[in-house]
């Protein structure tokens, strides 16, 4: 556990965004990667459990996600596609999954994070609250600038819902985070792709060309070479399961 | 700052700091269910229902639990019954520590209420947050299917192993029929084949509930942080960020002026006592090549000091302003390159004699021969050498090291530890502290896992010394990563074979290289490194054998025990080798081996030169034989199970819907050891009470192995009485008698045998009162049973009469009975181990799809307990081959001291599991009992290893087996 300096639940948005405006101020969300990390500096915390984030709301032909929403509500809620479920499912263990947000997987922007990846080739919209407003954002966006999220807040994600969904990926264990996934979506206008372990961050890549610029990191699960081979393989595998063959 | 929280149905308000967790409010206001396992909440222990909704408080802050509802395991506590939960996981022997099953049982509390007919998909997604290294998770399966049936209101069948009819005569092999499977049964049911040498039993032999089962499933104050002491300080240790250093200076001026600072330790301020921290007997293999706190580091993550403060946020800040100045060293890691012109000496101190060559970093050489190994090579029709690299794993007990010390009123020293040594503990800490052995007592509470780590008197000395120093109770508990990297691992190895064989395919020379590396300590590195030469080269008959092995040091973090001890990294290496053999001889992998195997009457020829005291050819009148062996009827049930036929069916290693996937099939055997001869002893103290019953007094170690269940029911059975009737205490060195301890795989058959002892004295003595009150002239002629002493008339006195008579009314004594127990024989369990497996040969992912283990442990004692071993075990020798590993920066810091880095497998992910327990009359051992601790390590690695190159042609001959190991391999294949 870090040291926590202080500990505070806003009731309203801008009552957090002004907490947040101040120096070591951060967003509680879950709690599952804050209250984990015991090695970081001395934090304020912001706890936004108040702010009525939560919610999952599939009208106007996009699924609206509440950036408050848990893991596991996300897993449960017939209103998500398949492949959002999944993902949530899939994300953490069901001791954490029952706390842990989308909120804060996004803004953890973890590099080998399934859900983002599915979150991404859905088209996902993330709905950001700054001093200015309101603004919608594509994922990739925040994805690509994370260091936004220290004075932004997260309200809710959008999702297309429609097409169909394939992930494959490679771990050390069935349940494994990956060592690289691939998340592919075929929709009416074309394909969508994204692969997890091979950036910073999850990226969405041309399915037409996956490996294209990319330059994966090692790590004792994988190194770069292997983790290229994989995104190659994985990938043409999603799209040969999307288009029926085997 | 206050928090109010409905905690089980109770508006309760609670006074927290703001940075401290819902875990550890909830222990202060007396929750001891909630259990510690890492603070990123990885292993589940802490959960707790959050809302209704299973979630882990360790990552939980208390003042975000503001206005929210938590159920503990507390709340099903209301009266002295079991909820229906408890009793299944009790009854089905679902937990064995126990130390997480207050999150199992609430979680199956969560899942049964949103549906009471789950599948076991949706079990194995509920228990996917609680790590588990003891159960393999299949009996906790059980117990929440039989659970909800239970609350369905139906009745489930009693949970008792499946007897099956053997299928061989338990000598001669069987043809296994393709068509033939055994009986569907739930994986958590043992199949038990008995045999007819064994004779029949009332309590030996039957599934009993565990004694400590109520305790554990209403999680009851039962391990070391259960318990609270006043004026408790809290310990925290200062590691080294260096893998290799001289302390040049340490100054701790702004820790001791830090409030809430009681005292700071390090080489400086304490008594410089050599000693070697393996928990091992007397006396201690050298070199004892350790002091509590040295002017030398020599792994990251070794001590440099330690603080007691009134918390442990005030003592790890007190850690963070000791100033220490370090001149770094080089460093080295690899057993290979230890040894090399260039690495650096790593015990160059004086004082540390005993060690092989110093300026090679040369700790042991071990070395013993049969016959003339390099004559009878040279004249085999062909000779075979192969290398194997063996990694570093971690125990990874989901309760971490933890140690409280405290000067009782006599001012004499108590440490409440959990150990699997109390009785070597308080041995080896007594000199480090300057006290007698008599000044100092070790318990040994309820321990959340051992499998090795805790044989060892790692931090003991710490709260004692802080105790010491500050006249005031310490605690001490590793945080996750400590344990990774500051406790103890696997020995790393690096194993060549080489073996001759005639043109029949008999082996004619069988010689085993090893050079182990044992980090920076001796410990257990003698030990472990000639286990691994005994077991490496014990399961073949071969007239011709050598071991030639050198223990090095290294800069890594510690080995030390790990369950198998040396017999893990030994298999692998010989059943790999032995497959290959037999396959470049064209022969089929069974029937070579089954050809070599040692059978009954065989001598183990290398076994007495590798013991822990090496005995010469001379100092023998004979070897010890093979006396019980039942592997051909292992090896009949599991091929039969696992579909061994299949084996070389093309259509099925190829699937043709998924031709990325190959698939196969691999066999180990095994054979282990039970206990040390002539070293490993236990005692056991049996006393009557007034209504009949009985307390047994053991220094033998439950660590959830059930020991104290097993030791229970072989009392029972000689005395007559029902379990329940068997009152168990162990593990206080001023309470119970000497045990060796939890290791060795000795607990039941050398506890046992002394309960056994124990038991035949009191029952003499039951029998000689009860002669009395009948009247009869004979008293051997009575029989106990039932409670009662039976005369041959029919006639019959209860034991509570006896007690009573003894007791309080005529020539009174306490009719009491002690037994103690070592044995010159070691009667070797074996095993079949075969295993299943997919490979993607594309990316080179493996998924092990079945695991069965057939073992011969003799007779066991408790079916459930034994069959829970071997699941377990199956789980920890799964992680060893497939996904586990210790991996070091090139500076020798650990990178991944965390669950889910450092890869341990899921409920959500396990293979389907298969447990035979095949029945052999160990006449040595306690009712025919051998060992099964240890065995259940053995076999996987090296199937797993068999079945990838059965399914791609590929050998795969380094650990683990990770998806780009297995690509690299594919791929230059």
């Amino acid at each position: 556990m870090s040291k926590i300096i202080s500990y505070q639940r806003p009731e309203n948005l801008e009552e957090a965004l002004s907490l947040l405006s101040l120096d070591n101020h951060v967003p509680l969300a879950g709690g599952t990667l804050l209250n984990a990390n015991e090695d970081m500096e001395p934090l304020h915390l912001v706890d936004l459990q108040s702010l009525a984030l939560k919610g999952i709301d599939n009208s106007n032909g996009k699924l609206k996600i509440g950036a408050m929403t848990t893991l596991h509500e996300i897993m449960k809620n017939s209103d998500c596609p398949d492949s959002i479920r999944l993902s949530s499912r899939s994300e953490l263990p069901s001791t954490l999954r029952t706390l842990a947000t989308i909120g804060g997987t996004i803004a953890s922007c973890d590099s080998d994070s399934q859900l983002i990846a599915s979150l991404l080739v859905h088209d996902a919209a993330v709905t950001i609250l700054n001093s200015d407003g309101e603004l919608s954002v594509p994922l990739q966006e925040v994805l690509s600038e994370p260091e936004r999220l220290e004075s932004e807040l997260i309200l809710s994600i959008d999702v297309a819902t429609d097409g169909e969904f394939i992930l494959e990926s490679t771990g050390r264990t069935p349940t494994d985070k990956p060592i690289v996934a691939v998340a592919t979506r075929h929709c009416s206008d074309g394909y969508r792709m994204a692969i997890t372990g091979v950036a910073a961050t999850p990226v969405l890549v041309d399915p037409e060309n996956p490996t294209a610029s990319l330059q994966p990191s090692s790590d004792f699960r994988g190194d770069s070479e292997y983790r290229m081979h994989l995104a190659k393989t994985l990938a043409s595998r999603t799209l040969n399961l999307l288009n029926g063959e085997k | 700052m206050q928090i109010n929280i409905e905690l089980n149905g109770q508006e309760t308000t609670i006074d927290c700091e703001v940075h401290e967790t819902l875990l550890a409010a909830l222990r202060r206001e007396g929750m001891s269910s909630v259990r510690f396992g890492s603070s990123s909440g990885e292993t589940g222990a802490s959960a707790v229902l959050f809302d209704g909704l299973l979630a882990s408080s360790e990552v939980i802050l208390a003042a975000q639990a503001n206005g929210h509802s938590v159920v503990t395991l507390e709340s099903l506590n209301t009266d002295s019954s079991l909820h229906p939960v408890q009793a299944a996981f009790a009854a089905t022997g679902a937990m064995q520590s126990g130390y997480s099953v207050g999150a199992m049982i609430l979680g199956t509390l969560q899942l049964l209420e949103e549906n009471p007919d789950p599948t076991e998909i949706e079990i194995r997604d509920m228990l996917s947050g609680i790590l588990d290294r003891e159960t393999a998770y299949v009996k906790p399966v059980a117990a929440v299917k039989q659970a909800a049936a239970v609350l369905r209101g139906e009745e489930p069948e009693p949970f008792r192993p499946l007897i099956l009819k053997p299928m061989t005569d338990g000598v001669n092999p069987v043809e296994v029929d393709p068509d033939d499977s055994p009986p569907m049964a739930s994986d958590a049911i043992p199949r038990l084949i008995p045999s007819s040498e064994v004779p029949s039993t009332s309590v030996v032999g039957q599934p009993e509930v565990k004694v400590d089962a109520v305790r554990l499933v209403k999680g009851n104050p039962a391990f070391t942080a259960d318990f609270d002491i006043r004026g408790l300080l809290h310990a925290k240790v200062l590691h080294s960020p260096h893998a290799h250093a001289r302390i040049i200076s340490i100054d701790d001026s702004e820790a001791l002026s830090l409030p809430g600072v009681h005292a700071v330790i390090h080489h400086e301020n304490i008594d410089r006592v050599k000693y070697a921290s393996g928990g091992q007997s007397y006396p201690n293999p050298k070199p004892h090549d350790q002091v509590s706190f040295d002017n030398k580091v020599r792994h990251v993550g070794d001590r440099v000091a330690a603080v007691a403060a009134e918390t442990p946020q005030i003592a790890k800040e007190a850690c963070s302003l000791i100033k220490v100045e370090y001149e770094v060293l080089p460093a080295v890691f690899d057993e290979l390159e230890a040894g090399n012109q260039d690495a650096p000496v790593i015990h160059d101190e004086v004082d540390t004699v005993d060690i092989a060559d110093r300026d090679r970093n040369l700790v042991h050489q071990i070395f013993a021969e049969r016959g003339d190994v390099d004559s009878a090579l040279k004249n085999a029709d062909r000779t075979y050498e192969q290398t194997f690299r063996v990694h570093q794993v971690q125990p990874a007990p989901i309760e971490p090291h933890i140690s409280t010390a405290w000067l009782d009123s006599d001012e004499r020293l108590v440490v409440r530890t959990a150990t699997q040594v109390p009785f070597h503990t308080r041995r080896m800490l007594a000199p480090l502290v300057g006290m007698d052995i008599k000044d100092v007592r070790i318990i040994k509470p309820r321990i959340g896992g051992g499998f090795g780590a805790k044989q060892e008197m790692l931090i003991e000395d710490i709260v004692a010394h802080l105790a010491i120093a500050t006249r005031q109770p310490v605690q001490l508990e590793l945080t996750r990563a400590e344990e990774f990297y500051a406790s103890r691992t696997r020995h790393p190895q690096t194993l060549t074979y080489r073996t001759g064989v005639d043109s029949e395919g008999n082996l004619v020379a069988q010689e085993l290289k090893l050079v182990g590396n044992t980090g920076p300590y001796g410990t257990h590195g003698y030990t472990v490194q000639t286990v691994a030469g005994l077991r490496g080269l014990s399961s073949y008959n071969c007239d011709n054998k050598r071991f030639d092995c050198d223990v090095m040091y290294t800069n890594i973090p510690v080995p030390g025990a790990y369950r198998g001890y040396g017999a893990p990294q030994a298999l692998f290496g010989l059943e790999a080798h032995m497959e290959d053999i037999a396959i470049d001889l064209g022969m089929d992998p069974i029937e070579f081996r089954r050809q070599n195997w040692v059978k009954v009457g065989d001598e183990m020829n290398i076994a007495p030169h590798l013991g822990e005291h090496g005995t010469t050819e001379e100092e023998l009148d004979e070897y010890p034989k093979v006396m019980s062996n039942g592997i051909e009827e292992c090896v009949a049930q599991g091929s039969r199970s696992i579909g061994w036929h299949r084996r070389h069916d093309e259509s099925w290693i190829n699937p043709i819907d998924r031709p990325h996937i190959r698939r196969g099939l691999g066999f180990a055997f095994c054979m282990h050891g039970t206990s040390i001869p002539f070293l490993d002893m236990g005692g056991c103290s049996i006393k009557l009470n007034d209504d009949g019953s009985f307390n047994m007094l053991v220094g033998a170690t439950d660590l959830g192995t059930g020991a104290d269940t097993v030791l229970g029911q072989i009392a029972a059975e000689v005395l007559g009485v029902p379990l329940e009737d068997i009152r168990v205490y162990s593990s206080d060195t001023d309470v119970t008698p000497f045990d060796t301890g939890a290791y060795a795989s000795s607990t039941t058959y050398i506890s046992g045998a002394a309960a056994k002892k124990a038991a035949d004295v009191v029952r003499t003595r039951l029998k000689e009162r009860a002669a009395m009150l009948l009247d009869i002239e004979i008293p051997c002629s009575i029989e106990l049973r039932d409670r009662r002493a039976w005369a041959p008339d029919g006639r019959s006195v209860s034991l509570e009469e006896i007690a009573l008579d003894s007791l309080h009314l005529n020539e009174q004594e306490q009719i009491m009975g002690t037994g103690s127990h070592v044995s010159p024989d070691c009667p070797p369990p074996f095993a079949a181990q075969f295993v299943e497996i997919e490979v993607d040969v594309e990316t080179g992912q493996i998924e092990i799809t079945k695991m069965v283990m057939a073992v011969d442990c003799g007779v066991a004692i408790n079916p459930v307990t034994a069959s829970g071993q071997v699941e377990g075990g199956m789980l920890q020798a799964l992680g060893y081959a497939h996904c586990e590993e210790i991996v070091l920066d090139d500076k020798g810091e650990m990178v991944n001291p965390s669950f889910g880095p450092y890869r341990i497998y899921r409920a959500d992910e396990m293979p389907k599991t298969e447990v035979f327990l095949v029945q052999t009359m160990e006449e040595s051992g306690p009712f025919g009992a051998k060992a099964v601790a240890e065995i259940p390590k053995d076999g996987v690695a090296p199937a797993i290893r068999n079945a990838i190159l059965n399914a791609t042609g590929v050998r795969i001959d380094e650990l683990p087996f990770t998806p780009e190991r297995v690509h690299r391999a594919l791929k230059g294949s």
